[in-house]
């Protein structure tokens, strides 16, 4: 439970930073976000990361959070980029 | 500003030429190295598959217990012997002792070292089938095979260096590697292959960085021999200190030959995990077993990288005295055990060592696409109507037998050790000679056919190995996945529902290598017209020249 926490915490993370760009966006949220929307996607995105890393650290102590967290960030990234080459109907 | 604008596109094609050739030349034996490292992440698992014999106790008897009961069998199964060791069960491990000495000089048989597996219950030899099991393939990642030690680490070392140096030119090369980060787009021939190498080498990058950083400070002596040369010199007496600096030891007498009692072991291990009450007892070796000047070494594990990396002991005399109680490890010792911890992921629970043998795969892919984009590259590039150069030919029948070849062999493995008879000799030794001869098959195979046959026939046939591994399993063994799965033996279990994944997610590509007229714009149908050289459209006749 304590590994999924972080991992779903990653998994916002990517999501955020993804819609953020202009041609993740579109696939995702059909829109390209305003000045103002996109800031807000970056920040949500960087803090969930922030989140997901202290998660891991607190939760298994320097060494091994960090290694989780990097693996989180990993596979979440994957997800993320399945999802956008399932939008493009690719997959 | 042109010219600045000059140097740097020159400087990325520099780095590109390097990041393609230095990628290239040891991609076959860094491809070998990523598939044994992957599976080395389920050593334990793998070894307790392929010993259906082991047992699956609901419950253990007491460290103390065990331990004790092996002393016993080694006492009465050995005579004139300079080292017991003990290893207990720990989480990962199999559920059994291991119970090994070493003589003092080769019994009449001829062996240095008698080594038996005990049923943690009874106490008994298990009898196990003769296999080097998941340790087999995880020790070939670094030993190889067929060759002397020290020719394989050069040369795993050499390929590391040459994978590290791809990685950095690769990072330098990639323009966008951020806009980039989540684009993969397929069915557009080259640039997908390009797309799915980026993307398995950049996700994955903390892990490509670490393991072959890593990798290379393994054999950080042995690699480093003009520097131990120039401090050193010949002297085998300083290089035997140097070792003894990174695993402290304490001075241990010569044996005397008078036999002497031991002190109780039990208070020894009490003592130990009063110390560390968080770890667990992995194992003990005893110096110089039932003499005077015998040593009693007791070793601890935890779970993490950086306290006291891993492993740590505590030394006993014959009478219980505690020898050096603060031997610790110097810090430059205790960095490089971190690091091999981190490499190895010693201290990973299940759910971190599952992410370490999926970024193992991702590390297989990277390669296996940058082979495959390496030949498509070359393909495009011919004029129409070209006929293609016999080395381009060769390397994409090469890369089937390499990418698809090599799992085959560790399929037939799996199978060889159902299948083989128990009682052959050299029993372990055939398992492992039955990878290479599948693997060589594959390779005349991708030889002898039409490739994209080739290519068809081989994928189906791994994927077959696999889903009837587990069927093979239930016919020879009692350690089938009902069993297994009855039992709560998520190791055993966990092996045979791999196998089944593993085999699904073949069966779902297969279908789409089998589509010659497919739309281009979908599947991985390119991956067959990579390979047999034909760009994604309905075969003509003039295709047909160019892919054969």
């Amino acid at each position: 439970m304590t590994f999924l926490l972080g991992f779903v915490l990653a998994l916002t993370g990517m999501f955020s930073l993804a819609a953020a760009q202009s041609k993740q966006a579109k696939l995702l949220l059909k829109s390209v976000p305003a000045g103002t929307s996109r800031l807000t996607l970056i920040g949500l995105g960087t803090l969930m990361l922030i989140a997901s890393s202290w998660q891991a650290v607190t939760a298994f102590g320097m060494g091994v959070g960090f290694v989780t967290f990097f693996s989180h960030v990993c596979f979440a990234a994957w997800i993320v980029a399945l999802t956008l080459t399932r939008r493009r109907g690719q997959l | 500003m042109r010219k600045s604008a000059g140097l740097h596109g020159a400087f990325r094609q520099s780095m590109a030429w390097l990041h393609t050739w230095s990628g290239l030349v040891f991609s076959i034996l860094l491809y070998f190295i990523f598939v044994m490292g992957t599976f080395g992440y389920f050593t334990y698992e793998i070894d307790r598959w392929m010993k259906p014999e082991l047992s699956s106790p609901s419950e253990f008897p007491t460290n103390e217990s065990m331990l004790v009961s092996a002393i016993s069998y080694l006492d009465a199964e050995t005579e004139n012997t300079r080292r017991y060791f003990i290893g207990l069960p720990t989480v990962r491990s199999n559920p059994s002792v291991s119970a090994f000495a070493n003589y003092n000089e080769p019994n009449e048989e001829g062996d240095r070292f008698f080594r038996e597996t005990l049923d943690p219950v009874s106490g008994a030899p298990v009898g196990a089938r003769d296999t080097n099991g998941g340790r087999g393939l995880y020790e070939m990642h670094y030993a190889l095979h067929y060759m002397p030690y020290e020719v394989a680490y050069y040369t795993v070392g050499v390929a590391t260096l040459f994978m590290f140096l791809a990685i950095i030119t690769g990072i330098v090369t990639h323009k966008k590697i951020f806009v980039d980060f989540f684009t993969l787009r397929l069915g557009k021939g080259q640039r997908s292959w390009l797309d799915s190498h980026n993307m398995t080498s950049v996700l994955a990058l903390p892990f490509m960085l670490m393991i072959t950083y890593s990798g290379l400070l393994f054999f950080l002596i042995q690699y480093s021999p003009g520097t131990m040369f120039l401090t050193l010199g010949l002297d085998r007496e300083a290089v035997s200190q140097l070792n003894s600096h990174r695993n402290p030891v304490p001075e241990i007498r010569e044996p005397t030959g008078a036999a002497a009692a031991s002190a109780d072991i039990r208070d020894m291990m009490a003592y130990v995990q009063q110390q560390w009450p968080d770890d667990l007892i992995r194992g003990v070796e005893i110096l110089n077993p039932g003499e005077e000047g015998s040593v009693i070494r007791i070793d601890a594990v935890n779970d993490g990288i950086s306290r006291e990396s891993s492993r740590k002991s505590i030394h006993f005399d014959a009478a219980g005295q505690v020898l050096t109680p603060s031997l610790q490890r110097p810090a430059d010792a205790k960095f490089l055990r971190g690091t091999l911890a981190l490499h190895e992921g010693r201290f990973a629970n299940y759910w971190l060592r599952w992410t370490y043998f999926l970024s193992g795969l991702l590390g297989c892919s990277m390669i296996a696409t940058g082979l495959l984009l390496w030949a498509k590259k070359r393909r495009t590039q011919l004029k129409k109507g070209m006929e293609a150069p016999r080395t381009l030919v060769f390397i994409e029948r090469t890369n089937l037998a390499i990418i698809v070849g090599l799992p085959l062999g560790v399929a037939t493995y799996f199978w060889a050790n159902r299948l083989l008879p128990l009682d052959i000799p050299e029993r372990a030794a055939w398992e492992l000679d039955m990878l290479f001869i599948v693997w060589g098959l594959s390779f005349i195979h991708a030889g002898a056919r039409e490739l994209r046959r080739a290519w068809r026939e081989q994928v189906a046939f791994l994927a077959a190995l696999c889903l009837l591994l587990p069927v093979v399993n239930a016919l020879t063994s009692e350690a089938h996945l009902g069993n297994s799965l009855a039992a709560g033996d998520w190791a055993r279990a966990g092996f045979d529902l791999t196998a089944i994944v593993f085999g699904l997610v073949l069966c779902g590509v297969w279908p789409k290598l089998v589509t010659p007229n497919a739309n281009p714009a979908r599947g991985l149908e390119n991956l067959v017209h990579t390979s047999a050289g034909i760009s994604a459209q309905p075969l003509t006749p003039q295709s047909r020249k160019i892919s054969l």
